[in-house]
């Protein structure tokens, strides 16, 4: 009944895209199989993440799939067991980034091909959260452990593989902060959310300091658009900073604690995640008109919505988190013209 | 708020009741007292424990507390051989107690021979346990010489024992103590002796402080001088006991406490963000007797009952909450009763034989499924031999553990069996030279929390297994007519297996059983005394200690080999106490050598190490009409040295701290 469902869901997708009539908008392909994976990441059309499986004893198993959002096709495993305790994922530059993490130890970045070979690897910091390409550098955001005031930023060079292990204190005397989050680049400089410190840094790509905005609330995610940089507010609200004055120049409200957002048809997709409203979490994405600032409609998504960011194709992909234990993961798409949710995920 | 000011006014109301009375009871007859001196029972052994043991034993007593100045529990732990404090800074911060390496929740505390318990965390704030009453407070490593206690007290890996005082004559003292970052206190002790066999005391002691002291802030390079918020405390704490004390024939000891407190948790230093607003509420009643009665020459037996009530909130006011605060509540309730019996056939031997049964619920809205239970049920056969130039003691304790919390969550029950054996020996007939070597394999059972807290927990729990080897020498003895020394060392090797930690899994923690941790050291004490003239003492201490403590866990693993967090290589403590007419002066010195705050020893995780110094001084007037007072002050940490014992908690600089006490 239920892979009749999804069927379903399937057949109304494609006959969807089979209606659209103009060449450019966006086409809609689902995965030829159900798929499931977290810590969503893209490169060139195709969508990598983390399938994570929990046994009895909770311990982990964590195999590494694929979904071209252009064909339709999946592979899975993309990867096995190369990596131990695997963290988070995110593509840079030519690379798909795989990072490690014991929460307590320095965790090192594994860079991949797209096809799943592990070119090198090289020790970053306390928990590797995401990295970004500026020229011939990756910089690597480690968030560090929580109340100890060791988030790095380090960089290392793709041509020498040399590594700057906190590059941030060596161009500014000063530490980044506690619990690091994110790091967007835009035009001509970074901006990283240091989330328990209610600090956004605006440096230049060499990382110095260019303004310390200090939030109101813990900035969570970032994402850029239209000469503004936009930042989840854990308690419930995206701020918006103009990139001239570096500055949060307005607020909006959302759904409870947000986690990632992603800009798609000139409007941000939020995910309100309800983090820590266990076991009562949030199921909603907030999507906010960029032109006006404000929250146009709330779509019903998955509980517990974390990871969200935009395909090639223009739409938008979710991965929801359930509550860990029996309401599983869940990989959405929605429709950004017409807020349709569509379900990527088997379910079991 | 309201609480804590309702049960001032109650126990104020109590003693002011008890006052009038003991007023009345004292005019009549003075010489009472004195007579009924000769009926108290002196404790105490003919050869002090800490050099005849054949486990290590160091003992801080009520002389100590006096010439130092020690206001809590913590502060005495501190200056001992291979102890480590986790101070989380300032007056109501957390302090908990860890022995060579083996994680706090490995020593266990009990007063006046009850233990203390906390079924839930398992974690014991010593920083509570205020030393104004208290006459003596020991730690032993392994099993000590007295076989004849409770189950619960040859559970653990290290025991704290806090005796209170027994009154020796009828008496009423007033104490109040001003100190540094708004600490005030004012403490009321009574004690009376009645009929020719009993006495009692009670206590009640009240502190309040604002805790915001100044610390340095170090970012990269760049340092800035900022207070302490959020660091205020408040307690009351009230007690009262009766004692019984029938010579030879037995002993009852009855006790009612109430405890409560209210305080801010300021929380980890961070660079950039001081706000912080979480505050927790305790509140602790309990009542337990023992009993202990001769049957017969041979065999003597003892009983022990206990009920605990214990509540704690804890309330953090955050916007990300939709609710705009979290508070966890957590209520637990224990019964204990424990009964053991003594044989002493003669030709040095005894035998003993207790069982312990406790009883604990827990009420927390954190906690996955229904109120979880645990029963507890422990018995210990132990038999020692001491006979002329040898001690020897062996223990066997079975614990069998039922906890239930209902639903899916079912546990299995834990049984175990832990041996120890211990042995002294004094080769050289009259010589004051000890050997002693000890064995103990013990465990620690996973709290409450670790099986049940709400996505965290995790019921396939096995215990923590602890197993420890010390071998040593101790002597003591006169150096000539005006000095004595006491002096010991000890080498020890712990093993640590299946350690109860969290570990991260993709998204959130759990709590596994992971890890391996292997602990050699070296303990060593010295203490001289002296007089060099009439009226004068000279009294120097002196403990080192060394602990390789490092995990063996994973050899893949970035912090493989590496000494654990918050245990130093080398610490030692040093104090001089010069007694005489005028005033006494006692200084110490505590050194603590470097430690990492993180798993891997790597420059970012160091914490440097530091050297601070007290010093304290007191003086006694006599008064008219027998009355006594007593003037102590104390400079703390005088050189003002900036440091830490977790990372990113600040101790506090510099502070005075003034007491005043009269006794009548």
């Amino acid at each position: 009944m239920k892979k009749n469902l999804f069927l379903l869901f399937a057949f109304v997708a494609i006959a969807f895209v089979a209606c659209s009539d103009s060449d450019d908008a966006p086409s809609f392909v689902p995965p030829a199989s159900g798929v499931n994976m977290t810590e969503l990441c893209q490169k060139d059309g195709v969508l990598y993440g983390f399938l994570s499986e929990y046994d009895a004893n909770w311990n982990q198993t964590i195999v590494h799939s694929s979904y071209n959002t252009a064909t339709g096709a999946v592979a899975k495993p993309w990867l096995a067991d190369e990596v131990s305790s695997p963290y988070k994922l995110f593509a840079a530059g030519d690379y798909i980034c795989i990072t490690t993490s014991d929460y307590v130890n320095d965790g090192d970045v594994n860079l991949f091909t797209t096809d799943g070979r592990l070119l090198t690897s090289f020790t970053a910091g306390v928990g590797p959260r995401r990295g970004v390409v500026v020229g011939n550098d990756m910089y690597v955001l480690c968030e560090g452990l929580w109340g100890y005031n060791n988030a790095v930023l380090t960089k290392y060079n793709l041509n020498d593989h040399t590594v700057v292990r906190d590059c941030f204190m060596q161009q500014n005397g000063v530490g980044l902060g506690d619990t690091a989050n994110d790091i967007c680049v835009y035009g001509s400089k970074m901006y990283i959310a240091v989330s328990t410190d209610n600090i956004i840094w605006v440096t230049d790509k060499e990382a110095r300091v260019i303004e310390k905005i200090e939030t109101a609330a813990q900035p969570r995610y970032l994402a850029s658009a239209g000469g503004k940089v936009y930042a989840t507010y854990y308690n419930g609200n995206v701020a918006r900073i103009d990139t001239t004055a570096c500055a949060v120049e307005a607020t909006v409200a959302v759904g409870r604690n947000p986690e990632q957002l992603c800009v798609a048809d000139n409007k941000l997709f939020v995910a309100n995640s309800g983090g820590l409203d266990y076991p009562n979490y949030d199921k909603t994405v907030s999507v906010i008109d960029i032109p006006s600032f404000t929250e146009v409609k709330k779509i019903e998504v998955a509980a517990n919505p974390a990871n969200i960011l935009t395909g090639d194709n223009g739409f938008v992909y979710l991965v929801s988190l359930g509550n860990y234990a029996d309401v599983p993961n869940t990989l959405q798409c929605i429709n950004p013209y017409t807020f349709e949710v569509t379900n990527l995920t088997e379910s079991k | 708020m309201q609480r804590f000011f309702g049960a001032v006014a109650l126990c104020a109301i109590c003693m002011w009741l008890c006052g009038a009375h003991i007023c009345r009871a004292q005019q009549v007859d003075t010489l009472s007292s004195v007579r009924n001196l000769a009926e108290i029972e002196v404790v105490g052994d003919a050869v002090d424990i800490v050099l005849s043991s054949a486990t290590p034993v160091q003992e801080v007593r009520s002389g100590d507390i006096e010439r130092f100045g020690y206001t809590t529990a913590a502060d005495a732990l501190k200056r001992m051989a291979g102890v480590q404090v986790q101070d989380y800074g300032g007056i109501g911060g957390l302090k908990t107690v860890s022995v060579r390496g083996l994680g706090a929740k490995h020593t266990a505390v009990s007063y006046d021979g009850v233990a203390v318990s906390d079924a839930y965390s398992g974690q014991i704030d010593i920083g509570r346990y205020a030393l104004d009453n208290v006459e003596l407070l020991s730690l032993t490593v392994g099993q000590g010489n007295d076989i004849f206690r409770p189950a619960r007290s040859f559970a653990s890996a290290g025991l704290l024992e806090i005796k209170s005082r027994r009154p020796l004559a009828t008496r009423t003292a007033a104490k109040v103590r001003g100190g540094s970052f708004g600490l005030l206190g004012a403490v009321l002790l009574r004690e009376r002796i009645f009929g020719r066999h009993w006495s009692y005391s009670a206590h009640l002691n009240v502190q309040r402080a604002d805790g915001d002291y100044p610390f340095t802030l170090v970012n990269g390079s760049q340092s800035s001088r900022q207070h302490r918020a959020d660091g205020d405390t408040k307690s009351i704490a009230a007690e009262g006991n009766l004692f019984g004390s029938f010579g030879s024939r037995g002993n009852v000891q009855m006790k009612v406490a109430y405890y409560d407190s209210e305080r801010g948790l300021p929380g980890s230093v961070r660079l950039y963000n001081k706000e912080n607003s979480e505050r927790l509420w305790d509140n602790n009643f309990y009542v337990q007797a023992t009993g202990e009665v001769a049957l017969s020459a041979k065999w003597r037996a003892r009983a022990v009952a206990k009920y605990n009530y214990l509540f704690s909130r804890y309330k953090q006011v955050n916007k990300n909450y939709s609710a705009g605060y979290q508070a966890d509540a957590n209520t637990q309730n224990e019964y204990y009763a424990s009964v053991g019996a003594l044989y002493t056939p003669g030709g040095g031997f005894s035998f003993s034989l207790t069982s312990d049964l406790s009883f604990a619920t827990v009420k927390n809205n954190f906690l996955a499924g229904r109120e979880p239970q645990r029963i507890n049920s422990q018995t210990v056969l132990a038999a020692s031999y001491e006979k002329g130039s040898v001690t020897a003691t062996a223990s066997l304790l079975g614990t069998l553990l039922a906890d239930d919390a209902g639903g899916s969550s079912k546990t299995d029950n834990k049984k175990r069996l832990s041996p120890a054996v211990s042995l002294a020996w004094q080769p050289f007939g009259n010589v004051p030279l000890r050997l002693r070597a000890s064995y103990k394999d013990i465990f620690r059972t996973p709290t409450l929390a670790d099986l049940y807290y709400q996505r965290m927990g995790n019921v396939e729990l096995k215990p923590e297994r602890a197993t420890q080897y010390n071998v040593g020498a101790t002597y003591g003895g006169s150096l000539g007519s005006r000095a004595s020394v006491a002096l010991s060392i000890d080498g020890y090797y712990n093993r640590v297996k299946d350690k109860i930690v969290a570990l991260p899994t993709m998204y959130i923690w759990r709590m596994q059983n992971y890890g391996r941790v292997y602990v050699k050291g070296v303990d060593a004490t010295l203490s001289v005394t002296c007089s060099p003239a009439r009226n004068v003492e000279l009294i120097a201490d002196a403990t080192y200690s060394y602990s390789h403590t490092v995990d063996k866990t994973n050899r893949n693993s970035k912090n493989y080999g590496h000494q654990i967090p918050y245990t130093p290589r080398h610490a030692a403590n040093g104090s001089l106490t010069l007694n005489n007419k005028w005033i006494n002066i006692s200084y110490l010195v505590t050194f603590v050598g470097e430690r990492y705050m993180l798993p891997q020893n790597i420059t970012e995780n160091r914490l440097p190490a530091y050297t601070e110094h007290t010093v304290s001084l007191n003086r006694e007037f006599a008064l008219r009409g027998n009355r006594l007072l007593r003037l102590q002050g104390e400079l703390l940490n005088f050189t003002d040295k900036s440091y830490e014992i977790i990372g990113y908690y600040p101790m506090p600089g510099r502070q005075w701290r003034l007491t005043a006490c009269i006794t009548f």
